[in-house]
């Protein structure tokens, strides 16, 4: 029987063997391979379902420890690990793995008393040191709760909490590895994500552009599916904290929410609604939606990098991560791995809120001058000339509201007439085309939700083309 | 009343028989006070030369502990293992208990074992209809390829409904699940599993079709019963009553020739959409 299992136990053998080489090697270049393998997006997770992902990342772990100290920039996927694993190698794996840490920090507290409390029902044999993790005839040397116990004796005096305390925060060094500013994120293909078409949990659909842009926004992924309770219901339910925030911060219509799932095949509207409903999650206004991308879930997957691997269409293995968007649509704070803070998110949003403001202030300047410039009274070439200027500085790309749509096809209407009284004047009518084909390839991208975005420039320069020619006939021609 | 109060005894005396019968077979393990006792059970039930109704009592007293008796947690490992010791016992009935008991707690162990026996009919210790519903248990466990494969190739009914089952929860089995459905040489069963996997899926995609399979008057009783459930509580208001042939078929059925069953359930929908 040949199906996408057999050729993924295929794949799972040779990578066991791989990286069991790659410990056998040992040295600086094995040990960045390995901290790579831990990415959730690396290819080699790709097409391998849930359980065989979870006993290469477990191996990955593992062969890490080997090759000695545990480095900084693994940390986060040891943590992340004992803070959502839910199965007894994996979290074995991470517990035992933790010990080779340089020193034992106070901070490491919260992830291991979460560990303990989710390892509880979790208790099984394992064998360390074998891939796979089980013994002959399913037995073990250890568990993770053994683990655990000896991961918290490593921890010495610093596993006891101060009374009524609670764990020291981790160093900024290695929480950075867990919260990241955009510019340290590449940049992706603006153009392309903003085409994305994204559908809400009333089944209305919207290209990105419209939904994500003009207003910072807290985007969090997620997919009704997810079994384990420390992820994606959790993500929700904390999306929906986030809200009640923004609500007691009154930045509830100035901050979107949305959460997109990696799902979008069997996430139907209906499943998202209920599935937000349920974790308080409010759906009231414009702002705030549950999303799924039908089409091109791909392209948002590069856009924000997502840590997800999928196994067919199903998810497989993901990351919590949790992204603060500017006004542009652009990432400008990530948060990764460990559970996040809602008042660190809304902070973060908050903050460029009030940046933004600031540096919005200059770009506006040139639609209002465009349009002052349009309404001086000039000869009636001008005017035409003056509302293309309208379109060159900028005001038509950033139409959103039904105000200003409608303002545009005013002007527009009016450019038109005007351009038909020279024609009538003149008697030359290709300046006029010329004119009419603008206006309508502005128009498209009016209407249109997913035009593309490179039209509005097309109709500028045909509606500017024409008023120069006009105007150059004009100073051709003798006075009469 | 008298004749009620009667029967409440008679059904009382009844019971009470059976409940003194079960107490009667029921071994008795002699096992001891708390973790003691627990490990007592386990050595029962890992033990081949004790009868199968001892080690099967073990096995429930082991299963009731694992739910909140605190001690528990001393042996859950021990529990584990010995589970996973059962997948290749002599006794089936051990071998279904212990793979569906882990199964639902996803252990990847007993999941390697029934997908191997899903590949290799030679390893199979169980069923295939057993071995995937335990698979059902966890949706990430990457058997529905699987299901996809064994759907097309079984002709075993009860394998194939278990397959479309798991169908259900996948999307890239869609075609095939509409296509099923529209198969009038499927069995009934399996026709109305397709349903359900589709209703999962697809629910409007559902919808379309119960709404076709009403019109068509070739169409087997069972399946459109089936049809009128879904239009009765999954459908679209506006569509059946904007639908004019649909509600003159429902009057048809309604007053027909059709089954008693059909006939209740056109009545329902006509009333409960007042058409």
């Amino acid at each position: 029987m040949s199906s996408s299992i057999t050729q993924s136990e295929a794949r799972e053998a040779q990578f066991a063997a791989e990286v069991a080489e790659l410990t056998r090697t040992g040295g600086n270049d094995a040990r960045r391979a390995l901290i790579d393998l831990c990415e959730e997006r690396h290819p080699v997770y790709e097409n391998q379902p849930a359980s065989a992902v979870t006993r290469m990342r477990a191996w990955v772990l593992e062969s890490l420890c080997r090759l000695g100290p545990l480095p900084d920039e693994a940390l986060p996927f040891v943590l992340e690990e004992l803070e959502t694993a839910q199965d007894p190698f994996l979290l074995a794996a991470a517990a035992a793995c933790l010990r080779t840490y340089p020193q034992p920090l106070p901070s490491f507290c919260d992830a291991l008393s979460m560990a303990s409390r989710n390892a509880q029902g979790m208790e099984a044999p394992v064998m360390l040191g074998v891939y796979g993790g089980i013994g002959p005839a399913g037995g073990g040397d250890t568990s993770p709760m053994r683990e655990l116990a000896a991961t918290i004796e490593w921890l010495g005096p610093n596993a006891v909490l101060p009374a009524g305390g609670c764990c020291p925060e981790l160093p900024e060094s290695i929480m950075g590895l867990f919260r990241r500013k955009a510019s340290d994120r590449p940049a992706a293909s603006r153009r392309a994500v903003d085409r994305v078409a994204l559908e809400d949990h009333r089944g209305q659909i919207k290209t990105y552009r419209e939904r994500l842009c003009g207003q910072p926004s807290i985007v969090a992924f997620f997919y009704t599916r997810c079994d384990n309770p420390l992820k994606c219901t959790l993500t929700l339910s904390k999306l929906s904290r986030v809200q009640r925030i923004l609500e007691e911060r009154g930045l509830f219509d100035q901050i979107r929410t949305a959460g997109i799932t990696y799902d979008p095949a069997y996430d139907t509207p209906e499943r998202l609604l209920r599935y937000g409903r349920n974790r308080g999650f409010r759906v009231d206004t414009d702002h705030h939606a549950l999303l799924r991308a039908t089409e091109e879930f791909d392209v948002l997957r590069r856009h924000f990098e997502l840590g997800v691997s999928f196994f067919e269409s199903i998810v497989s293995r993901h990351r919590i991560e949790v992204f603060v968007l500017d006004r542009e649509g652009r990432v400008a704070f990530t948060f990764q791995r460990l559970n996040w803070s809602e008042e660190k998110v809304v902070d973060e949003a908050a903050a460029l809120l009030t940046r933004e403001q600031v540096r919005v202030i200059f770009p506006s300047v040139a639609p209002v001058a465009g349009f002052a410039a349009s309404v001086v009274p000039k000869c009636p070439i001008c005017w035409a000339t003056y509302m293309s200027f309208l379109g060159v500085t900028g005001t038509l790309p950033i139409l959103g509201p039904l105000a200003l749509k409608a303002l545009a096809a005013v002007l527009l209407t009016i450019h038109l007439i005007l351009a038909l009284w020279r024609v009538r004047a003149t008697g030359w009518r290709v300046a006029h085309t010329l004119s009419l084909v603008g206006v309508v390839v502005i128009a498209i991208n009016l209407i249109k939700t997913n035009a593309d975005p490179g039209l509005a420039p097309v109709g500028v320069a045909l509606m500017l083309i024409a008023s120069i020619l006009t105007v150059r006939r004009q100073y051709a021609r003798p006075a009469s | 009343m008298k004749k009620t109060k009667t029967k409440a005894a008679a059904s009382h005396s009844r019971k009470s028989t059976k409940a003194a019968r079960a107490k009667v077979t029921l071994p008795d393990l002699k096992l001891a006070q708390g973790a003691d006792g627990l490990r007592q059970a386990i050595k029962v039930l890992r033990d081949s030369s004790e009868t199968l109704q001892r080690r099967a009592e073990a096995l429930r007293i082991l299963q009731s502990a694992s739910f909140g008796e605190e001690e528990f947690d001393d042996v859950r490992a021990d529990y584990v293992a010995a589970l996973r010791e059962l997948t290749g016992d002599k006794e089936i009935a051990l071998r279904q208990r212990a793979l569906g008991l882990l199964a639902r707690s996803r252990d990847t162990y007993a999941e390697k074992i029934l997908m191997d026996g899903l590949q290799d009919p030679d390893k199979a210790v169980v069923p295939a209809s057993d071995a995937l519903h335990y698979l059902s248990y966890n949706l990430h466990s990457g058997v529905q390829s699987l299901a996809r494969s064994i759907f097309d190739t079984s002709k075993d009914q009860a394998v194939r409904q278990q397959a479309l089952r798991l169908m259900a929860n996948d999307p890239q089995a869609l075609k095939t699940i509409q296509k099923t459905l529209a198969d009038k040489k499927e069995s009934v069963e399996v026709r109305q599993t397709s349903a359900e996997a589709l209703h999962a899926l697809d629910p409007k995609a559902l919808q379309n079709w119960a709404s076709k399979v009403v019109l068509d008057k070739s169409e087997n009783e069972e399946v459109v019963a089936t049809s009128l459930t879904a239009l009765n509580h999954f459908g679209d208001e506006k569509q059946i009553t904007g639908n004019t042939a649909l509600r003159k078929r429902l009057a048809e059925m309604s007053t027909g020739k059709s089954s008693a069953k059909v006939k209740r359930m056109a009545k329902t929908i006509s009333t409960k959409y007042s058409l």
